[in-house]
């Protein structure tokens, strides 16, 4: 398309400007991640806490809220994480947060935790027979958030024990009869530290004189010890969840919080 | 002036007049502002549905909770003296012929406007003659009816459905039977909508959070069961698939029928390929939506795959979103009450909107409004009392704000 149809570009720019966040202002999010890939945006997550990150017991988890923040356009996310999990680079596990809160991990990162974590909770035992299968067999090919009776124990042969041994590592939960959501073992940990510091942060918010908040002087502050995975990733968070709405003011991002 | 260049690429034969008009049109619609125009003896009470006529977009039908009926002719000389649009017909008072209780649905007959159709709470569809103001036809359903819909394109067929308590009702407008029941849903019906495309499919939204395409000609008459996750989560749930977790509010197809946009109380927006029944996984974030047991109506101009823009009533203001990407493009606050419809006229880009507690109020793009003035300050320079009505307008477009506050 020519330089000439500038009334278009005005168009698009107007498209631009109401997205749900402004981070581009100030070099918040680097713009290659914003429009970039789902996979990009999901390291950037991953990377922004270094908690999380050098802990060693903590998995790799991003939230599909925080790609909402992050990411330009949420359609890009929603149909980037369906393409991954579909392909099997990433898994995506529900959460007791809410209806619309997944966690998300790479594959490799969840066979790597789910053997790590065996190894130190059960010191000196040889990791059971269904459990290496389980890795190799139903983590290769794309399932879905939910594994079903049919594909568990009549197409791979799983006995009833071999789930009972699965429930108890963790990597399943039960949903219903016959059925059960897949599981991050030990994951509640993260989840009451990510709740947590959820709650910190709005707690910052409400105690300001107009109960907003500008993004850089939030990030200048020293975290409170509750807040374990940084104000970035929490704040992302939050803003993804449609916890905290964005605000484009003269001084920069403020946060506010939503029907407040 | 930033239309210069574009209009030369066009008259060079570098772009398609149709796409000049689409980037008009986009600009325009994403200027639009209030109006200072009235509707003449507007009820205050809510107007819960409204319509223009489908032929030449001239005659605003709306309904409310005062069981009244009124018809305004939306089509006012550029005279800017006339604010207010006058009301050609109405239906008030008489008693014998009145819906009992709040009439929930009007719909103009698709073809010409010597008919309409009104649904009310009493339960009761009325088939109304324009000419005379008097019903032609009663049909007595005894549930509820919260909407009815008449295909837009139906040639062999005059079906009116109605969402009519746990059950969708076809009414025949020509024998005038009620007996053909749709079964399926498992809570009231608020929302029924006939596909453009395709004069048999139906789809139907409930309380329940289901959303049901149906083929009105089979004995099995579900087609497709739309499902949120797309199958991913539980594939063998007995209480079937959902599509909002919350009741569907609104439902609105596209112009060529493949794809079908649908609201709900849980604050989402979906849109679904009505072909394979899919989620499209598009994603237009968190509108605020706390009708659970009525229906809204959306309304949407079509431009093409590039500038369709939908208007969704959500809460006291009006979204206005890109139908494909998903984006924000913004947001029409005027009402002090929850914006229950919309009604988009294509011609001349105005929209209307009606909420709970307030007037129906009429929203023009800001550059015609402007385009407007001038020609009428021109005009009142040589006339001699159009003085204040000059200064009227320019005190509208003025901006007030100050330093010194």
């Amino acid at each position: 398309m020519s330089k000439r149809f500038s009334s278009l570009k005005s168009a698009e720019r107007t498209k631009k400007k109401c997205e749900f966040v402004p981070w581009n202002l100030e070099d918040l999010v680097p713009e290659h991640i914003q429009n970039g890939n789902v996979q990009d945006a999901l390291k950037y997550i991953c990377d922004l806490s270094p908690y999380i990150k050098h802990s060693g017991e903590m998995p790799l988890i991003a939230m599909k809220n925080q790609l909402y923040s992050v990411m330009a356009s949420r359609t890009a996310v929603d149909q980037g994480v369906s393409h991954l999990r579909e392909t099997g680079v990433i898994r995506v596990f529900k959460t007791s947060l809410g209806q619309d809160q997944f966690c998300i991990m790479f594959t490799i990162d969840y066979i790597k935790h789910i053997t790590e974590q065996f190894k130190a909770t059960c010191k000196g035992e040889e990791q059971p027979k269904c459990l290496t299968r389980f890795l190799e067999e139903v983590l290769s090919n794309p399932t879905d958030i939910t594994v079903e009776k049919e594909f568990l124990i009549d197409k791979h042969g799983f006995k009833d024990s071999d789930v009972t041994e699965l429930i108890k590592i963790g990597v399943l939960n039960v949903k219903d009869a016959g059925s059960w959501w897949l599981a991050i073992p030990s994951v509640g940990c993260f989840l009451k530290l990510l709740r947590k510091g959820r709650q910190a942060i709005i707690q910052i918010i409400r105690r300001t004189k107009y109960r907003e908040i500008n993004y850089k002087m939030l990030l200048s502050r020293k975290p409170p010890t509750s807040l374990k995975f940084g104000f970035q990733y929490h704040v992302h968070d939050l803003i993804g969840a449609d916890l905290v709405r964005c605000i484009n003011s003269t001084t920069g991002v403020l946060l506010r919080i939503v029907n407040d | 002036m930033s239309f210069l260049p574009l209009l030369q690429a066009c008259q060079i034969g570098e772009c398609h007049p149709r796409f000049f008009r689409t980037v008009i049109e986009h600009k325009q619609i994403l200027s639009l502002v209030a109006t200072d125009k009235e509707i003449q003896h507007n009820n205050v009470a809510s107007t819960s549905a409204m319509e223009l006529d489908p032929v030449d977009f001239r005659y605003l039908i709306a309904v409310g909770a005062q069981r009244k009926i009124t018809i305004h002719n939306t089509w006012t000389s550029s005279d800017c003296s006339i604010s207010c649009l006058p009301e050609v017909a109405s239906v008030d008072g008489q008693r014998k012929h009145q819906h009992k209780k709040t009439i929930n649905y009007v719909q103009w007959y698709p073809h010409d406007t010597g008919m309409f159709v009104t649904s009310a709470f009493d339960g009761t569809i009325k088939i109304w003659d324009t000419n005379h103001m008097k019903p032609v036809e009663t049909m007595d359903i005894k549930h509820a009816v919260y909407n009815h819909h008449i295909s837009p394109i139906s040639a062999s067929h005059s079906l009116i459905a109605a969402a009519s308590s746990v059950h969708v009702r076809l009414a025949d407008m020509r024998t005038g039977s009620t007996a053909h029941l749709l079964k399926g849903h498992r809570d009231n019906v608020l929302y029924v909508k006939w596909s453009p495309k395709d004069e048999f499919l139906l789809a139907t939204g409930s309380e329940d959070g289901r959303l049901l395409m149906w083929d009105v000609r089979q004995a099995k008459a579900i087609l497709l069961s739309l499902d949120q996750h797309n199958g991913d989560i539980g594939g063998n749930d007995a209480r079937g698939t959902k599509a909002h977790s919350g009741s569907v509010n609104s439902l609105l197809f596209n112009e060529d029928g493949r794809y079908l946009l649908s609201f709900g109380s849980d604050e989402r927006m979906r849109l679904w390929n009505c072909e394979s029944g899919a989620n499209t996984l598009v994603n237009y974030g968190r509108i605020d939506n706390n009708s659970i047991h009525r229906p809204l109506h959306m309304a949407i101009h079509h431009s093409g795959a590039s500038a369709s823009v939908v208007f969704v009533p959500a809460g006291r203001q009006v979204f206005l979103c890109d139908l494909y990407t998903g984006s924000c493009l913004g947001r029409l606050s005027e009402h002090f009450s929850q914006v229950r419809c919309c009604e988009h006229n294509k011609n001349t880009l105005d929209l209307f909107t009606a909420a709970e507690k307030s007037k129906i109020l009429i929203w023009s793009p800001e550059i015609a409004i402007a385009d407007n003035s001038g020609i009428d300050e021109a005009k009142f320079e040589t006339g001699r009392n159009g003085t204040s009505e000059t200064d009227r307008v320019s005190r509208l477009l003025q901006d007030t704000w100050s330093d010194s506050d």
